[in-house]
């Protein structure tokens, strides 16, 4: 698939940008730093998935005053072209009125690393014009963003590759966003009940169904992302092959904080269901004590093996970012693999770390995605190395064809 | 009048714009209206009690639900709110007993079994002429716990537990369910396992 319209308006650093016939293969944008390259491939991210990938503050994406009349002040338009047909996604960023009081709905979601954190930024969705919830937006366009920060995924904390595990599942499965946000909701049930257990203000009993949810929906999560992560593992060593010239055999393992008995099934996790359920039973009292739930998918890590070591323990910082582009090289073929469709490639400034080698590796593997997005300030794709494609130049807020 | 915008934009689904459209239409109001409106709502809250049975809001307990000889005394149907109720006798696919709840069970809310009315319904099972619950509670994560917690407590009683048939909208209110949905979802109710 690939993006043929975009326009903002209000959005960051942008008054009104409105592109039209973007072209298929590389687009490149170039430019100085902190003119609005990333900005677009934000934007685009955003499209896909209604979420920003760097925004703890999405009240920040709302650069500009929101008007008295609580109409939208930050709009962002796309046009897809599918395999299926065109689609269009509208995105309207409104900020909440502070004066209004959190629902229980916006204190949902406690665990801020399993799905972002709620924020005071309301959002309106319309794909082909209908109203959607954001998680019917999911699917339509869908993107592996590559940018710097990669490299957290082999030496960050778990956090970070937990969310990766979600955001590329939740690009291809309408039922694992559905299992996150019910996951979410009933963890934060269970730790106030938790509290209230404590406090003596509630019965032991009480916690069964919230328990039995979170099994249900914990042991489908851990499923799904355990079936993922095999075939990203192996995804991960042809891509990482050339790009390092060695043999290294990458593997994944996936740290469960429950037991799991087998190999991921890819049956929504029958057996892990009742397993959990026995855990959850086990770790009760800390759990009260606590006050919180310390077992489950949102505790859990998965790792990528070098050789059969961790990979953030693995060789030099140079040899870890070749592995972090592995990873997202193959999130990117496992998007094409699953949906049968090339998602968007969006490269933001990757090049300026890597060699001629591998910049040309990547150059290759992304030549073969039906359209890919990439920034640079131009210094590091001199000469040869500038791909062939449309070049945009990038400044202060405004996107102008070269 | 910004007293009376106040209290009328705390009803849900107002806010503060439709809310001070409400205020100046009442203004405009000859004042007999507007008398019998400020006494309807004043009587409903004196007279309104909640049926010793059923716990559904009434003016007279037992409520006249509770009160039909025709209805089937061995099956109730659990429901939320009053208005589920109102909702289910419009369709008129039940004939049974009822039982309202007044909310679910949300931890986060400080709701618990407690404070429902968890304890009036087991009391209504113990002599032993009710032999199914019929679990009304909306699809939503708070409605499903709030059937599995009952079921647990209500299973071991040996009494039949079901749960309406889905084809109810995810997250969507019985409330706002048609006629023939809510029927369906009667009829093609299903055994509560835990
Ligand atoms: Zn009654």
């Amino acid at each position: 698939m690939r993006v043929t319209e975009l326009s903002l308006t209000h959005f960051r650093n942008y008054r009104a940008l409105e592109l039209k016939e973007i072209p298929s293969g590389f687009v490149v944008l170039q430019g100085d730093n902190a003119q609005g390259k990333t900005n677009l491939l934000e934007a685009l991210f955003l499209l896909a998935t209604s979420r920003s990938p760097r925004a703890h503050r999405e009240g920040e994406l709302i650069a500009w005053e929101t008007p008295q009349d609580g109409t939208a002040a930050t709009r962002l338009f796309g046009c897809v072209r599918r395999k299926d047909g065109p689609v269009t996604i509208e995105l309207l960023l409104m900020g909440r009125p502070e004066a209004r009081p959190p629902t229980t709905a916006a204190v949902a979601v406690e665990d801020p690393e399993l799905l972002p954190a709620q924020s005071g930024v309301r959002r309106r969705l319309r794909v082909n014009g209908a109203p959607r919830r954001a998680l019917d937006l999911l699917g339509n366009l869908t993107v592996a963003l590559f940018r710097p920060e990669d490299l957290d995924l082999i030496t960050g904390p778990p956090s970070g590759r937990r969310r990766a595990i979600d955001i590329l599942l939740s690009q291809v499965d309408p039922r694992y966003p559905r299992a996150l946000q019910r996951y979410a909701r009933a963890m934060a049930q269970r730790n106030h009940l938790l509290r209230r257990i404590a406090d003596r203000r509630a019965g032991q009993d009480e916690l069964a169904p919230w328990d039995d949810t979170l099994a249900r929906e914990g042991a489908f999560i851990l499923d799904s992302r355990r079936s993922a992560l095999d075939r990203l593992a192996q995804l991960a060593g042809s891509a990482h092959r050339p790009l390092s010239g060695d043999r290294e055999e990458l593997s994944a393992a996936y740290a469960a904080t429950v037991p799991l008995a087998g190999p991921a099934l890819g049956d929504g996790g029958a057996a892990v269901a009742q397993a959990f359920l026995a855990r959850l039973g086990e770790v009760r009292a800390r759990d009260i004590a606590l006050g919180q739930t310390t077992v489950g998918p949102h505790r859990d890590d998965l790792t990528l093996l070098v050789n059969g070591v961790p990979a953030g323990s693995y060789g030099s910082r140079g040899q870890q970012r070749t592995l972090a582009l592995a990873w997202k090289l193959a999130e990117a073929e496992y998007l094409r693999e699953v949906t049968a469709q090339d998602p968007v490639l969006l490269l933001d400034d990757v090049f300026s770390e890597l060699d001629a080698h591998r910049r040309g590796c990547v150059m290759a593997v992304a030549g073969a995605y039906e359209q890919v997005f990439i920034t640079t300030t131009g210094a590091e794709l001199s000469g040869q190395m500038m791909p062939e494609g449309s070049r945009y130049v990038v400044r202060a807020g405004t996107v102008t064809p070269e | 009048m910004s007293r009376l915008i106040d209290q009328l934009n705390k009803l849900p689904g107002v806010g503060p714009k439709s809310a001070q459209r409400l205020a100046y239409h009442l203004l405009r109001m000859p004042e007999d209206h507007a008398r019998a409106l400020a006494d309807a709502i004043v009587e409903m809250k004196e007279r309104s009690i909640l049926c010793e049975r059923c716990q559904n809001i009434t003016e007279a307990s037992p409520c006249t639900i509770c009160q039909e000889a025709a209805r089937d005394a061995h099956t109730i149907c659990v429901v939320e709110e009053p208005l589920d109720l109102v909702a289910l006798e419009r369709g008129r696919g039940y004939r049974g007993q009822y039982h309202v709840l007044h909310g679910v069970i949300s931890p986060m809310d400080g709701i618990g079994p407690e404070q429902l009315k968890v304890r009036e319904l087991l009391n209504r099972l113990r002599d032993g002429t009710v032999t199914e619950v019929i679990m009304a509670t909306n699809p939503t994560l708070e409605g499903e716990a709030t059937a599995m917690y009952l079921q647990r407590l209500i299973g071991p009683l040996g009494i039949r537990v079901t749960r309406l048939a889905r084809g109810l909208p995810a997250g969507g209110d019985l409330e706002y369910a048609d006629d023939i949905t809510l029927a369906r979802a009667m009829e093609g109710r299903q055994e509560v396992t835990s």
